[in-house]
């Protein structure tokens, strides 16, 4: 009997199916909701928490349900509801009632790129000083990697000034958007979570550190995008904007 | 957590939104909880408000994410990240519920509800002993709010009873929901505590409830999101005056009020604590 009694409440809250399907001398389904609007409750302030700009953006109304109907494809499978919701920004993209807010997808990414950068590992940022000790002739072959709090989201919508406005301490306002590619570096060097737009051409370059390859390598990569790249300047920038992994030698 | 000559302390649940304020907090004794399921993460500030509160006050890890009430044994990386924030915060306590909240791979995150057989009771006091052994230390099981009977062997104060006779683990007396059920399923909270072993109590819980406006039949839902009902504070005054007082938490998740709020309702609970430690001459 017990056996099946964890299975069938499963499938209950699940599927929002009766009582019927819980072999128990339970009959009242509306004890039963208790639970089940419990689980949903969760794991829809979860997904309100960690998507606070689609929720600002969308307001309460229209973000339940939408977090509702991702729940319900994609339970959470981690024991934590830190990072829950990874895949809701292309369920964002998917949900038929969002399409006439085509960017919200974009928002999504980028408010999940700022959670995970404020909950990645602490790490401290590759120093000037580190760099400044350092023979000239030998920065070029540096492969200092990135800061593990950084996110680097290449959007099909402009949206990070939206963003900034309708995040939290942002004044919101009026906005009209053309879609139009841009890139956004997100990072948390310290105890707040930053963002910033880049150029193609040093999206390319810190893509390339990323992947392990040297500063020279990234650049000649990069030039390849902007025959203008000044590498001295991108890395002078990541270096102080804190982009850069520490203990790089 | 208590001075021979002192009653034990009382506590407050601890969330962000008073990080600052608890770092600032001075009032004598005063301890917290939290949620290890949210401090899980890799990093963050959030980890290094915890470090820097319990450097100050001490601090008990109240779990609700091993479902140990489940079929399954706790998950490996779950207690594993449980074994490393005993070992960063070094709690004064650590706690879980006699509740299930997972399936296959599959979380809930929420306190589902124990059938409480025979079966269940093996497969509960084998989980208990998991989380015990791979952490070193007791844990203390709350018992649920409860909604519905289900398929029971076993009345809820045995079932834990034997839990402790078996396993050596404590109790958490949670008096917001021995109150909820005792009103929702008709059971008598005091022959209740009577029937549990009262040394294994090793701390108190003190929540608000509401009732469940859905329902509409006077279903009192645990919601910890309103002040102690007044006759929550009269069950836990009858529950330290037949156990002893222990270390009592105000547990608040939900509808925060501010920081100062919550410290109104410990002193409170500190009053009956010190009550019971010291009765009035006057009065024995």
């Amino acid at each position: 009997m017990s056996e099946h009694f964890h299975a069938d409440f499963a499938a209950m809250l699940l599927g929002g199916a009766g009582a019927t399907t819980i072999r128990t001398p339970v009959s009242d389904d509306s004890l039963l909701a208790i639970y089940r609007n419990n689980v949903v409750r969760t794991a829809i302030e979860a997904l309100r928490a960690a998507y606070p700009t689609v929720n600002r953006l969308t307001g309460d109304l229209f973000f339940s349900p939408m977090a509702k109907a991702y729940w319900q494809d994609h339970p959470p499978r981690t024991r934590t509801l830190t990072l829950y919701g990874a895949g809701f920004a292309k369920h964002v993209r998917r949900y038929l009632p969002a399409r006439t807010l085509p960017y919200l997808s974009d928002i999504a990414r980028l408010d999940r790129a700022a959670l995970e950068a404020l909950h990645a590992v602490d790490a401290e940022p590759c120093r000037a000083r580190t760099i400044a000790a350092m023979l000239p002739q030998d920065v070029p072959k540096l492969a200092p990697g990135l800061h593990p709090s950084v996110r680097i989201l290449h959007l099909d919508w402009p949206v990070h000034a939206v963003w900034k406005a309708h995040g939290s301490g942002g004044e919101g306002g009026e906005f009209r958007l053309a879609p139009q590619p841009e890139t956004v570096i997100v990072h948390r060097p310290r105890s707040q979570v930053l963002t910033a737009c880049l150029t193609r051409a040093t999206a390319i370059f810190l893509d390339q550190l990323d992947a392990g390859n040297s500063i020279e390598t990234a650049s000649a990569t990069a030039s390849l995008q902007d025959p203008d790249f000044n590498v001295a300047g991108a890395f002078g920038d990541a270096l102080s904007a804190g982009y850069l992994a520490g203990d790089p030698i | 957590m208590t001075h021979p000559d002192l009653s034990p302390f009382a506590g407050v649940s601890l969330k962000p939104e008073h990080f600052r304020s608890a770092l600032d907090a001075r009032a004598d004794g005063l301890w917290f909880e939290v949620h290890p399921e949210n401090y899980m993460a890799e990093g963050g500030p959030r980890l290094r408000w915890l470090d820097a509160i319990r450097d100050k006050h001490p601090l008990s890890l109240h779990g609700v994410g091993l479902s140990l009430g489940g079929l399954d044994r706790p998950d490996p990386d779950h207690l594993a990240s449980w074994a490393r924030l005993v070992e960063r915060y070094q709690p004064v306590r650590i706690s879980e519920h006699l509740a299930w909240s997972a399936l296959d791979d599959v979380w809930f995150a929420d306190l589902l509800p124990v059938s409480m057989t025979r079966l269940a009771l093996n497969r509960f006091c084998r989980n208990v002993d998991i989380m015990q052994t791979a952490l070193g230390r007791q844990v203390l099981i709350e018992n649920p709010a409860r909604y519905l009977l289900l398929n029971d062997e076993f009345d809820e104060a045995e079932f834990l009873a034997e839990v402790v006779r078996r396993t050596g683990c404590g109790l958490l007396l949670d008096v917001n929901n021995l109150y909820i059920s005792a009103q929702n399923l008709g059971i008598d909270p005091i022959a209740w505590l009577g029937r549990v072993p009262h040394g294994a109590i090793g701390e108190i819980h003190l929540a608000g409830h509401e009732e469940d406006q859905a329902i509409g039949k006077g279903l009192l839902i645990d919601t910890h999101g309103a002040d102690v009902a007044d006759p929550v504070w009269t069950l836990f005054a009858q529950a330290i005056a037949v156990i002893g007082p222990r270390p009592t938490l105000i547990e608040r998740d939900a509808n925060l009020p501010p920081f100062d709020t919550l410290l109104v309702e410990r002193a409170t609970a500190q009053r009956h604590l010190d009550r019971v430690s010291r009765p009035d001459p006057a009065h024995v």
